[in-house]
């Protein structure tokens, strides 16, 4: 058999001609997002902004599950790459006049700084980025209980650091005046480019290494696979995507503090257990889990919301969302989607087909 | 540094520490029996708290107070008792990931259940002067409250040693901590092994949420949340596998807080003393996983 | 086709093209038992050695410090001239070691394609180059159609065949098998060993597998070493070890003794 004929084997129509992998399974779970997008600017206003706050969620949700999802690692500390996003993204478009004002002790390029939009977010995906490299060099070496803990040290020691930090932060007290561009139309560019990046990811090479250690480290291991990189690679792009998310919230919110980031007396769970419910109640290890979770709990946490303002009573939804929570783990603890991609309306055979033309009989003409 | 303040820094060092050890003994227990790290063990602590609460406002006045003792820790064991029942027993066979999981689900319902029925606002508990009062010997101040605490620990460590080393069920705990499986193989019954677990760390967070009370003279919702974090920081200190490096760590840590205080006080950055706490936590994970006190091994076999 | 794409999808193989993986003198002990005490032992390339003893006479222990999953207490490992001694195993993988797991191990949430793809991706290959050899090592194992089923819904007989596959898709230059037909029948024990011998012949790799059934070794190997207590007791052809009186009351004297042995059992 001819040694040259790997590459034009495989059949390229329908799928990213270097990866070989086809995008349709990122069919249902980009369609129910656009869908409920489209719907809510059919409605009111508010509607519009409780589906800009879900897709918010679930940038930060496709972020989580970059890691958690493809390496079995349980982090509680991604609220952390959101405060730094956020943070950077407020630091740089922020109004000068009134940083001068409430942050008169902080550095002067970040007091004037004044950028455009799109460059704060990126910058705050790079900035957490960096962070996660760093953390990366002791972090990625730990293991189940060990990475969950050290995860959340990551997350009080930050957390103490933005809420001291009185001069640089402003401490305790709201960051205000944030460009406020975040909408709708934002929200969704946003999640309709990064859905694609995180699935590609899962399906490189990558990806699919990463998920080797999350099944059998040890196995993995004898195949050459090198955990400590290939989770690191994980946690970096996870990092810089949920860097977006808080970039998006502080834009969304226009004024930002530390409880809304970080596990305080305050915050009752806050967005680290939110996230982690809408991952693990979809299914923690498909991007249709992480979808189709923050999807189904901002659905009923947005109708609670709506209780809690006609009862006056707060923190019901927390309640029902803790419960839902709980369910799930004792009922169904691999999530709605049983944590596998949603293959509808074909087959998983066809996600990668075999190759038309390969030998039938390798080896034997050796 | 003169002596006495020194001998200061002891005391302070020491009535910490001792309020940690019972903390991380509570977490350090359930982790050795069922490798559960218990988030909403400091949910524990808040039952007991708030049971105070309603002691002291609903039925009588905190002057009883052996009886609000025994109230407080009895709702305490209940609520322990109904953790693992409802919320843990399912999940036993899970991964110790899923395990985490849902003790953070339980942690985050019962927070806001009470935010729910008490606000989110801190509730003052009437428990009388006790608080308040202190020794002093020269320039050395002793408070009351760290006496009973001191005292309280050592009553608790002497009482679970004893527990531990003379009943029968203390030794199938033993057994059951050092290698669960082989120990149900051994007919060591997996159901009591575990309630009895719960029911000690109920004992352990009842006294704790008598002694935070004490100290801070409410009850609030996110009062159990940096007893469970300390006490989990100094149980990755001490070793997550032997109850000895529980205790130790949470004298470890007390240590390593006042020194850090005095330390960072001179800079002007006691603020930033928690973050220093976390980094230690997490130097500890990478270069000592085992923590000071090496329990069993965890290792697993090709 | 296989061993000569190896030269250019392996980056860090490349200077490696060791003719033997040798072990001098290696000790493994724990907490006082001597799990592996003083053995030496060489696999050439192209050839099928087998690794044979009672319960508890070091053999897995042996392999898993051959491949990185224990540190020697004493003793040196070689790949050709170089001393990998106390290397991780990632890093062993893609210098062309490879093993298999008693346990099998597979990735039992992922396909049965992308277990064998795994093996490549690990030593670096790009994915669709990947793929494209997976499809063969399936087919050549006659488990093609089962290529999207999920690892752990194969039947057991299957699930020992990936985990051959997987480890043969780094395209190793020394693949260290340990028991792989423990729990087949008969049949399939032998349809494995027969594959063996093929890729063996195939592959120009060379093979070393631990097996308890004395059948199926001799009819596989050229060259067999026998352990006991963590020694070497016997090595040589099969024919001479069967011969060897040594070997003869190692396995005679253990069988009365297995029950209790398998409990002080620290390697196997």
């Amino acid at each position: 058999m001819s040694e040259t004929g790997t590459s034009t084997r495989l059949p390229v129509g329908g799928s990213l001609g270097s990866l070989g992998v086809r995008l349709w399974p990122l069919l249902a779970p980009a369609g129910l997002t656009i869908l409920i997008s489209l719907l809510a600017l059919m409605g009111s206003e508010v509607l519009e902004r409780k589906a800009t706050f879900m897709l918010i969620n679930m940038v930060f949700v496709l972020g989580l599950y970059t890691f958690v999802g493809n390496s079995g690692v349980l982090s509680f500390g991604h609220a952390t790459f959101m405060a730094l996003g956020a943070y950077t993204f407020a630091f740089m478009t922020a109004n000068v006049r009134v940083k001068n004002t409430t942050l008169p002790d902080a550095p002067g390029f970040l007091r004037d700084a004044d950028i455009a939009t799109w460059q704060a977010v990126a910058l705050a995906a790079i900035v957490p980025a960096v962070f996660a490299l760093i953390v990366a060099l002791p972090l990625m070496r730990l293991n189940g209980l060990a990475a969950g803990i050290a995860t959340l040290a990551m997350l009080f020691a930050v957390g103490v650091i933005v809420s001291q930090w009185q001069s640089l932060t402003g401490g305790n007290t709201a960051f205000a005046a944030i460009r406020r561009e975040t909408d709708l139309y934002y929200a969704l560019v946003i999640v309709v480019v990064l859905m694609p990046l995180v699935y590609l990811y899962q399906q490189s090479r990558f990806g699919l290494r990463l998920r080797g250690t999350r099944e059998d480290l040890l196995a993995s291991r004898s195949l050459g696979i090198n955990t400590v990189r290939e989770r690191t690679i994980a946690w970096v792009i996870s990092a810089a995507i949920v860097g977006i998310a808080g970039a998006m919230y502080a834009g969304f919110n226009g004024t930002i503090d530390p409880s809304q980031f970080f596990l305080g007396a305050r915050s009752a769970g806050g967005v680290t257990f939110l996230t982690i419910a809408m991952l693990v109640v979809g299914g923690i290890s498909s991007l249709a889990g992480a979808v189709v979770g923050t999807i189904f709990l901002s659905g009923i946490a947005e109708a609670l919301r709506e209780v809690e303002k006609a009862t006056d009573q707060r923190h019901i939804t927390e309640v029902v969302l803790a419960l839902i929570l709980l369910l799930t783990l004792i009922l169904r603890p691999r999530g709605i989607t049983g944590g596998r991609e949603i293959y509808w309306p074909f087959r998983r055979e066809q996600t990668m087909r075999r190759p038309a033309a390969a030998p039938s009989a390798a080896g034997t003409s050796e | 540094m003169d002596p006495s303040e020194v001998a200061q820094n002891a005391i302070d060092a020491a009535a910490r520490g001792s309020f940690l050890a019972l903390v991380a003994l509570g977490v350090a227990l359930l982790f050795g029996i069922m490798n559960l790290v218990n988030f909403a063990y400091g949910e524990v602590i808040l039952a007991g708290g708030y049971a105070m609460l309603i002691f002291t406002t609903w039925f009588l006045d905190a002057s009883v107070w052996p009886l609000l003792i025994i109230w407080t820790v009895v709702v305490a064991i209940v609520f322990a008792l109904a953790q693992e029942r409802l919320a843990f027993r399912p999940v036993r066979h899970a991964d110790p990931t899923t395990m985490l999981v849902t003790s953070f689900a339980v942690s985050v319902l019962l927070v806001n259940i009470a935010i729910v029925v008490w606000s989110g606002l801190a509730r003052p508990v009437e428990i009388g002067g006790v608080t308040l009062e202190q020794f002093t010997a020269g320039e050395i101040r002793i408070r009351k409250l760290d006496v009973i605490t001191l005292g309280a620990a050592a009553f608790l460590l002497l009482s679970l040693t004893a527990f531990l080393k003379r009943t029968s069920l203390g030794i199938q705990m033993r057994a059951a901590s050092e290698d669960f499986r082989m120990s149900q193989l051994l007919g060591v019954p997996a159901n009591r092994v575990i309630a009895t677990a719960f029911f000690i760390a109920g004992i352990l967070a009842g006294s704790v949420a008598l002694i935070t009370v004490g100290n801070q003279g409410s009850s609030s919702p996110g009062m159990g949340l940096f007893p469970l974090i300390f006490g989990l920081v100094a149980v990755v200190l001490g070793g997550m596998t032997s109850l000895i490096g529980a205790v130790v760590g949470g004298f470890v840590l007390g240590g390593l807080i006042v020194g850090l205080e005095q330390g960072l006080a001179t800079y002007g950055m006691e603020r930033f003393r928690d973050a220093f706490v976390f980094l230690a936590v997490i130097v500890m994970l990478v270069f000592r996983p085992q923590g000071l006190v090496v329990g069993r091994a965890i290792r697993e076999r090709v | 086709m296989l061993t000569r794409t190896r030269q250019r999808t392996r980056s860090a193989g490349a200077e490696l093209e060791a003719d033997e993986l040798r072990s001098a003198g290696i000790h493994v002990h724990f907490e006082g038992v001597k799990a592996v005490d003083g053995v030496d032992l060489t696999l050439r390339r192209g050839e099928l050695l087998g690794l044979i003893g009672p319960n508890g006479a070091g053999k897995t222990t042996l392999v898993n410090a051959l491949t990185g999953y224990e540190r020697p207490t004493a003793g040196q490992v070689f790949l050709g001239d170089l001393d990998v001694t106390g290397w991780v195993p990632h890093r062993l993988g893609p210098m062309g070691m490879a093993r298999t797991f008693q346990a099998v191990r597979l990735f039992d949430e992922l396909t049965a394609l992308e277990n064998v793809e795994m093996g490549a991706l690990g030593v670096g290959m790009r994915r669709k180059v990947a793929r494209q050899q997976a499809w063969e090592l399936l087919d050549r194992m006659g488990i093609a159609d089962k290529a999207h089923q999920l690892a752990s819904s194969l039947p057991y007989g299957d699930e020992r065949k990936l985990g051959f596959l997987r480890a043969l898709s780094t395209r190793p230059v020394f693949l260290l098998l340990d028991e792989p037909a423990a729990g087949l029948n008969e049949v399939e024990s032998d349809e494995l060993m027969l594959a063996i011998g093929s890729i063996r012949d195939d592959f120009g790799c060379g093979i070393l597998v631990i097996e308890h059934d004395m059948r199926l070794i001799m009819g596989l190997c050229e060259r067999i070493q026998v352990l006991d207590y963590g020694k070497t007791i016997s090595e040589g052809s099969p024919s001479e070890v069967q011969a060897d009186e040594a070997v003869i009351a190692a396995y005679l004297g253990r069988k009365g003794m297995q029950a209790a042995d398998g409990q002080a059992d620290a390697g196997d």
